[in-house]
């Protein structure tokens, strides 16, 4: 990905769109679309911006396997531990993109005033 | 006033000149850029959408007959079919390739074969369906998984995911949404397999005719909303990545050949030629050792999702990586060593309960004869037109291989060595003696060696990577085309007057869950039947075929009284009832021999044994309530 602060961009606002049509809309399309959209894509792309994958098809399908299998992993946790609620994952979930978003946006922007500096 | 006109000419003028001059440039722009083959390949698929959308609320799946969908299609979406077909034969045929054109091909051709029962029938495909929505809806309603219930909560984590998903969107159960599972699992495949076959060749024509091959010939129907629809999309996400990041080029060396006779020696002889001979993988893209690590994280954690969703796939997974690491094309050889830790793991901790019941019945399902009888000889049964559809499964399935071995040994004599791929194809093969898997493994084994199939398929047509392609191929090719999607047609909705559920049975099931009260027996004609997608554990349920083959068979109300009667007693039922659905009836007349009506007389009979009482009736589904003990 060229832009270093697209994706990171990207989740941050998919969070924002959660947030506000869950409290706006809960059962309208937008809701259903940006839901499937955020749990299908945002915590696998956190991870997977970390691997600098060049490849455009294995980076936006191994961020979908990843969002999924993050998904159940979490539900399952609380499942078997007796905390069994969707909403609880979704924050956690929320949460996770919020931070690792966070921190790429911060460490992506250090690295690009450190480039700009030497630059100079 | 002169000087007005004299300008204005002159503007007039200068703007015609310079208009032309515009108009002139752009068109010769347009003509470098776009050929006429371009726009037609673009023009083509537009209208093949216009013709598959435009008929779609003509077609009406209660005419269906027992030849299945093919026979409510209407020849213009037929006519779809094959108009795309020909302008993606005529796109591949020439000297530049255009991504984004194959692309929109191959999209069309996705969301035409896999999307169109989510758009022709009114609820979700397949009876099995109905039971996964049912173990979902357990998950929602208790928040829990219960290993002794069912064998899947054993291995529940697609589930979980559904629950998960189901619940937030605020439905009530899956049936809203799982008849879409196809066309999600089908554009979920096309990227992981992108990346497979770019790894083995750099002729991007191999590459998007084996895509197209893939398509054509995915008819097992694994993709439904099922645990294996999904483990079948991560398992191509492994294979991927394994492909592309930790191959290692092989160095050829002589081998000794072992001279004694026998199996033995002639395995050893094929496993020492696969680990010495030369591969030609693409180069495997080089990674920092940081990222190997992040990827091999990812890699097991993508297993592990695989190992606590569906017990088969791992075994898949686990069978390519062994044998890509034994042969010498995969360097990290403690990944299988991880991978069958986690897998041991899994099956010691969490499905003792299950295995502890039914290890017995497991590897009783074993051997040669077995696989034979599982998984072709029983399934060549029923009526004439079901026996048909069987016989053109096998045939394609013959066809696929055939053509896939011609191609592969037309690349070797090329000089290209696939022999990892030919590996992935061989690892699953064992499987098939160890276990027939409910007489499914030859339909599993067939998916999971399709993406490779589908690319010496598709070699044979792309021997070396040249602009010119001769008419002779582009024939071929459309041919093989055409024969795969109208093979397709049959092989994967043949039995769709079987496999698709009417919304006035469902409805009808509905009703029986709304009246029975929690403890009640309840007892279906015939396997086939999308029920138990509610309160599944509160409720006693039975299918004659399984239970009591001889009550349809023979039409014995006696054993069926004496069974209600004597179950009721020991197991303190509130209450029994007999569904009979449509889908029954058609299910005894596709797969079995026996007499057509032959339902109908179960339930004239019961009706006359004065015992029954018929409480619902509709088209598509009939109840009873036993009142016998009243």
């Amino acid at each position: 990905m060229r832009c270093w602060w697209f994706c990171p961009l990207l989740i941050l606002l998919s969070v924002g769109a959660v947030d506000i049509v869950m409290l706006v809309s809960p059962h309208s399309v937008v809701y259903h679309t940006v839901l499937f959209w955020f749990l299908c894509v945002c915590p696998g792309l956190v991870l997977v911006r970390f691997l600098h994958i060049q490849d455009m098809a294995l980076l936006w399908s191994l961020a979908l396997a990843l969002s999924l299998s993050l998904d159940s992993i979490i539900a399952s946790i609380q499942l078997y531990v007796h905390l069994w609620s969707p909403v609880m994952t979704l924050t956690v979930l929320i949460y996770f993109c919020c931070v690792g978003s966070l921190f790429q946006l911060l460490f992506s922007t250090r690295l690009w005033m450190i480039g700009i500096a030497t630059h100079k | 006033m002169k000087w007005f006109k004299g300008s204005s000419m002159r503007v007039r003028e200068w703007l015609h000149t310079e208009h032309v001059f515009f108009m002139d440039t752009l068109l010769l722009r347009f003509r470098r850029c776009y050929t006429f083959t371009d726009i037609l390949c673009l023009f083509l698929p537009v209208c093949a959408a216009a013709f598959w959308l435009i008929p779609l609320s003509t077609i009406d799946i209660g005419r269906m007959n027992a030849l299945g969908l093919v026979s409510v299609l209407p020849p213009l979406m037929l006519f779809a079919l094959l108009i795309l077909t020909v302008s993606f034969c005529l796109l591949l045929t020439q000297p530049t390739l255009r991504v984004s054109y194959l692309l929109l091909h191959l999209l069309l051709l996705i969301g035409m074969l896999y999307g169109i029962t989510a758009l022709v029938e009114s609820v979700p495909r397949f009876s099995v369906v109905y039971r996964h929505a049912g173990f979902t809806e357990y998950i929602m309603r208790t928040g829990t998984v219960d290993p002794g219930l069912d064998a899947y909560f054993n291995w529940p984590g697609f589930f979980i995911l559904s629950a998960l998903v189901t619940q937030l969107a605020g439905y009530y159960d899956i049936l809203g949404y799982a008849a879409w599972a196809p066309l999600f699992f089908n554009l979920c495949y096309l990227a992981p397999l992108y990346v497979i076959f770019t790894t083995a060749t750099e002729d991007r024509r191999i590459v998007w005719l084996g895509l197209w091959f893939f398509y054509s010939n995915n008819w097992v129907g694994q993709d439904y909303f099922s645990p294996q629809g999904l483990a079948t999309f991560l398992f191509l996400m492994v294979i991927a990545i394994l492909l592309k990041y930790f191959t290692v080029a092989s160095h050829t060396r002589p081998v000794r050949w072992q001279q004694s006779p026998g199996i033995i020696a002639a395995l050893r002889n094929l496993v020492t030629w696969a680990m010495w001979v030369e591969d030609t993988v693409m180069p495997c893209t080089s990674i920092s050792r940081s990222q190997r690590i992040g990827l091999l994280v990812v890699l097991l954690v993508l297993f592990f999702f695989i190992v606590f969703s569906h017990p088969l796939t791992s075994v898949f997974v686990l069978a390519g990586v062994i044998a890509l690491v034994l042969c010498r094309r995969c360097a990290s050889w403690y990944l299988p060593v991880m991978m069958v830790l986690i897998d041991a793991v899994w099956i010691y901790a969490m499905t003792r309960t299950y295995l502890a019941g039914h290890f017995a019945l497991t590897m009783h399902d074993s051997g040669v004869r077995q696989a034979v009888t599982s998984n072709v000889s029983s399934h060549v049964v029923g009526n004439a037109f079901h026996t048909f559809i069987v016989q053109m499964r096998l045939g394609m399935t013959l066809l696929v291989w055939s053509l896939a071995g011609i191609g592969f040994l037309r690349r070797w004599r090329s000089g290209y060595r696939d022999v990892t791929f030919l590996l992935l194809i061989c690892a699953p093969l064992p499987l098939l003696l160890a276990q027939s898997y409910g007489g499914e493994m030859v339909l599993r084994l067939y998916l999971i060696t399709l993406p490779m199939m589908a690319f010496f398929g598709a070699s044979l047509f792309f021997v070396r990577p040249t602009a010119r392609t001769s008419p002779w191929v582009t024939i071929g090719l459309l041919g093989i085309s055409l024969l795969f999607l109208t093979g397709f047609v049959f092989t994967r909705y043949g039995n769709e007057q079987m496999d698709a559920m009417t919304s006035t049975e469902v409805t009808g099931v509905q009703y029986l869950y709304n009246v029975a009260r929690p403890g009640s027996m309840l007892i279906a004609g015939w396997s086939g039947t999308p029920w138990r997608f509610r309160a599944d554990e509160q409720y006693d349920t039975y299918t004659l075929n399984e239970q009591l083959p001889a009550v349809v068979a023979q039409t014995n109300v006696d054993e069926l009284i004496h069974f209600i009667e004597s179950t009721a007693i020991s197991r303190s039922n509130t209450g029994a009832y007999l569904l009979f659905t449509r889908s029954q009836r058609i299910t005894i007349a596709d797969t079995t021999n026996l007499p057509a009506g032959i339902l109908a007389r179960l339930e004239r009979a019961l009706l006359a044994s004065g015992k029954f009482k018929l409480l619902y009736q509709s088209s598509d589904a009939q109840i009873f309530v036993f009142t016998g003990h009243q």
